[in-house]
């Protein structure tokens, strides 16, 4: 037995050289630095390092778990990503299925890269670019103001945030997101389509029989992956767009740590743990949704 | 061919393989303490061969990469001068603290540490010499008299552990009088000439003037677009709260019923909120304040959308100044034609407060691994940069090349002009903003009248700087802060960093909710939920030990 597994990687050896980088590169830089996350049951002495650190249990998780924000925190998190999968998961499906119903290829070009583009601007521009668009002399209110009507704080009222976080996002990103629908759409054998036609379809009939079908399974994978990334509310954009005044419904963890590892510098342990329990709900929320797709018949990832 | 093909491909891995490792190798920092030699110590008294031994240093500094590229003259004297060798590493504003954390952690740190850590989380600092991260200087200065100077200022003394001093503050001002010009609100005395506004004598008034700038049309151009005050920062514009809580203005200590408490735990927060609300309410504050980013909004005031601006006198002054941004806007208009600084009025008890707070912003800290010789050449190196040698420096160039001194010590300036002004040193020598402030902030010499500033900066400029630092001297008294509380370190003191009060005062501004009600609730948060009770009860009594 032992003989033949020497002598099978002796004559595969020229493959498993090959294999070797990854290998090595998955446990230099991803499995080795998990020792790490002993720091979320340790307090963090510089001179002793992460091993020789003294233990402190749950410590660190009951200081987080104690604090106010952290909570208010954690419910953001979960009703934007939760909005996210609800609003702007659906727009690229749709944007990638209506800009395949576009009759003439020029014309598809076209709107494809009017909606990618955006992708391609950075947060702290399209913050700018709110800025004008909402602010108290922005365009909005200045069109309010021309109908006679009060002008309003849109950036700072806590009520709005979500909505303008779904949104600019959904401005942003739907186009990109469409791409990959829109080769799942290009890859479909248009005999299925003329078959259809023949049946008598019309082009909405077409849309629901044929293309659909081919592309759930891309929607499945996709949305296992988003919900899988739930806790990680999309730290960037948040940053860029929040301020004080919308804490009570946009500051979500990652936000929430950025700032409190900022003022108080000897949390090394705490950091360490909010990133474990993160990581700890996102898989637990990926093998769900896992579970779910293959339920409703997908074919899911793992 | 299948197996050539194979060879060369498994070759290609095995290359790739040891880039990516050799990637991962400990790529030498230069910051290696030298072995200390023990031939060279044992005689060297006379001052010639002092700094016998040739020594590396290194040291972060925000920038200094680029600062240091040339390695221009500035950087070349001070090397020959003391025998070392200066090794740069770089640290930038918005990461400055995490890389500090990260080469602690990674045993990393370099000889000479810039930090904040002092004023912004003193519970680091403790951490930092607990841990023997740093080294405690000397306790005899005497042989670096303008170290020394600082060692023995009054506001520092709280930063003592354990009777040693583990950093060198780096100091704003000498004293704590000059911060009165950190605070100024400039006006447009035009748009009140035109209004009929007299200055303000009380809150209401001052927020009457600047509801009636959002509202009135004081530009005339028959539109709506105008608002009473915008902000560089927050900070500054807590100045116009001064007369009705001074300590709110520079967030200390205070004692109330008997007891030291920070500013957010008093119950004259009540008013300041209420004004704070109003003034946000009647569109006399800029409505965009809490979305707008650090300096974003001055704009408005230059392109004439504001009418009053809340920032320090020092910033009239530059290219980028207060001034020249106003004037590059309005082209062909003097700048104090149309702009004033506005005074505060008296508190309800009639005094007049003045700005004033610590003394120092930031550190430097030397790396615990730095033997004695290496820590008395850095000591030295510190004691010329706050020498009057150093200032002249500092403010002339390289004698012989861009100044001349005389026999009488008269200075004449001999470097090039560029228009009007001479050349600027910075340009010259791309080192010299960081040198000159590695030890101390040049925010004194920048603000005083002297023949450099009057040519770099322009006559008017620097009278302002004057006349507004001699009337706050003359008239106004300072805010009397705990100065020792601010420094004071407890277990549970140190935690209240994570109170952000500012956040929380511009949440209440911004909500719709009772303003009074609302603080008294964040501040209820803070004593259930943030140590605030434990901290206070810490603070008496260290207090009352040390009567």
């Amino acid at each position: 037995m032992t003989k033949s597994l020497g002598k099978e990687l002796y004559k595969y050896r020229y493959l498993y050289l090959l294999l070797l980088p990854t290998v090595l590169f998955y446990a230099l830089f991803q499995y080795l630095p998990m020792y790490g996350v002993l720091l979320a049951f340790k307090e963090y002495h510089f001179k002793a390092g992460i091993l020789g650190s003294p233990w402190v249990g749950w410590d660190n998780f009951e200081a987080l778990l104690r604090q106010r924000e952290f909570w208010q925190a954690f419910r953001n998190t979960v009703i934007l990503s939760l909005g996210r999968i609800v609003f702007e998961f659906p727009a690229a499906i749709l944007l990638a299925l209506l800009i395949n119903e576009v009759a003439g290829r020029r014309l598809k070009k076209f709107y494809q890269t009017v909606f990618t583009f955006p992708h391609f601007i950075s947060w702290v521009i399209i913050s700018g670019i709110l800025f004008n668009f909402l602010g108290s002399d922005g365009v909005l209110n200045q069109i309010l103001a021309a109908f006679g009507a009060s002008k309003e704080s849109f950036l700072t009222s806590p009520g709005l945030f979500r909505a303008i976080v779904f949104l600019s996002n959904i401005w942003k990103e739907v186009g990109w997101s469409a791409i990959i629908y829109l080769a799942a759409i290009a890859g479909i054998n248009p005999e299925l389509y003329e078959a259809a036609y023949m049946d008598g379809a019309n082009r909405f009939q077409q849309l629901m029989a044929v293309t659909w079908p081919s592309i759930r399974g891309t929607a499945g994978i996709l949305l296992i992956l988003s919900v899988g990334n739930a806790m990680n509310g999309n730290f960037e954009q948040i940053f860029n767009l929040y301020n004080p005044g919308v804490y009570s419904t946009g500051d979500i963890i990652d936000t929430y740590v950025y700032r409190s590892a900022f003022v108080d510098g000897s949390g090394f342990g705490v950091s360490t743990a909010i990133g474990l329990f993160k990581a700890a709900i996102n898989f637990a929320l990926l093998y769900a949704a896992n579970f779910a797709v293959k339920r409703l018949g997908g074919e899911g990832l793992v | 061919m299948s197996h050539a093909k194979l060879g060369s491909a498994s070759l290609l891995s095995v290359i790739i393989l040891t880039s990516v490792l050799s990637g991962c190798g400990n790529s030498s920092t230069g910051g290696a303490s030298p072995s200390a030699s023990p031939t060279a110590s044992a005689s060297g008294t006379a001052a010639d061969n002092l700094y016998a031994e040739h020594m590396d240093i290194s040291l972060s500094w925000w920038g200094i990469g680029v600062g240091f590229e040339k390695r221009d003259e500035v950087v070349q004297k001070l090397e020959k001068d003391f025998n070392v060798t200066l090794k740069p590493v770089d640290i930038g504003w918005d990461n400055y603290k995490e890389k500090n954390q990260v080469w602690a952690a990674a045993g990393q740190l370099p000889d000479l540490i810039t930090n904040s850590v002092l004023n912004d989380s003193p519970a680091t600092y403790n951490d930092w010499v607990k841990q023997g991260l740093i080294h405690p200087l000397p306790d005899d200065l005497s042989a670096y008299p303008n170290v020394e100077k600082i060692a023995k200022a009054e506001d520092v003394q709280g930063i003592y552990r354990d009777g040693k001093l583990y950093a060198i503050p780096r100091m704003t001002y000498p004293n704590t009088d000059m911060w009165a010009v950190d605070r100024a609100i400039f006006v447009r005395k035009d748009w009140m000439d035109k209004l009929g506004i007299q200055d303000p004598t009380n809150f209401q008034e001052f927020s009457g003037m600047l509801k009636a700038f959002a509202e009135k049309d004081p530009d005339g151009n028959g539109k709506k677009d105008t608002t009473g005050i915008v902000m560089n920062t927050l900070g500054y514009f807590k100045a116009v709260f001064m007369p009705t809580f001074p300590q709110f203005d520079n967030s200390s200590w205070l004692q109330e019923d008997g007891k030291w408490i920070p500013f957010y735990a008093s119950k004259r927060m009540d008013e300041v909120v209420k004004e704070a609300r109003q003034l946000y309410k009647d569109g006399g504050l800029d409505p965009d304040f809490a979305v707008e980013k650090a300096g974003e909004a001055n704009q408005k005031f230059y392109q004439n959308k504001a009418g009053a601006l809340a920032f320090n006198v020092d910033s009239v002054g530059g290219a980028t100044g207060v001034k020249a941004e106003w004037e590059k806007n309005n082209p062909g208009q003097k700048f104090f034609d149309h702009v004033k600084l506005l005074h505060l009025w008296p508190a309800a008890d009639g005094t007049l407060y003045r700005h004033t707070t610590i003394s120092f912003w930031s550190e430097t800290m030397i790396n615990a691994d730095v033997d004695d010789k290496k820590l008395n050449r850095i000591l030295s190196i510190y004691d010329w940069l706050l020498s009057p040698e150093g200032k002249e420096l500092f403010d002339y160039g390289i004698e012989g090349k861009d100044y001349a001194k005389d026999a009488s010590g008269q200075i004449t300036i001999t470097r090039p002009k560029d228009g009007d002004s001479f050349i600027d040193l910075k340009k010259e020598y791309p080192s010299l903003d960081i040198v000159s402030q590695l030890a101390a902030w040049r925010n004194a010499s920048s603000i005083e009248d002297t023949p450099a500033n009057r040519a770099v900066k322009g006559d008017d400029v620097v009278q302002l700087v004057q006349d507004e630092l001699n009337w706050q001297m003359t008239h106004a008294k300072a805010i009397p802060t705990a100065f020792d509380i601010a420094t004071m370190s407890t277990p549970a003191k140190d935690k209240l960093s994570a109170i952000n009060a500012d956040d929380d005062f511009i949440k209440v501004i911004l909500s719709k909710q009772d303003p009074v009600d609302m603080w008294h609730d964040i501040v209820k948060g803070y004593y259930a939920n943030k140590g605030l009770q434990s901290a206070i009860d810490e603070v008496n009594a260290l207090k009352g030990q040390k009567g």
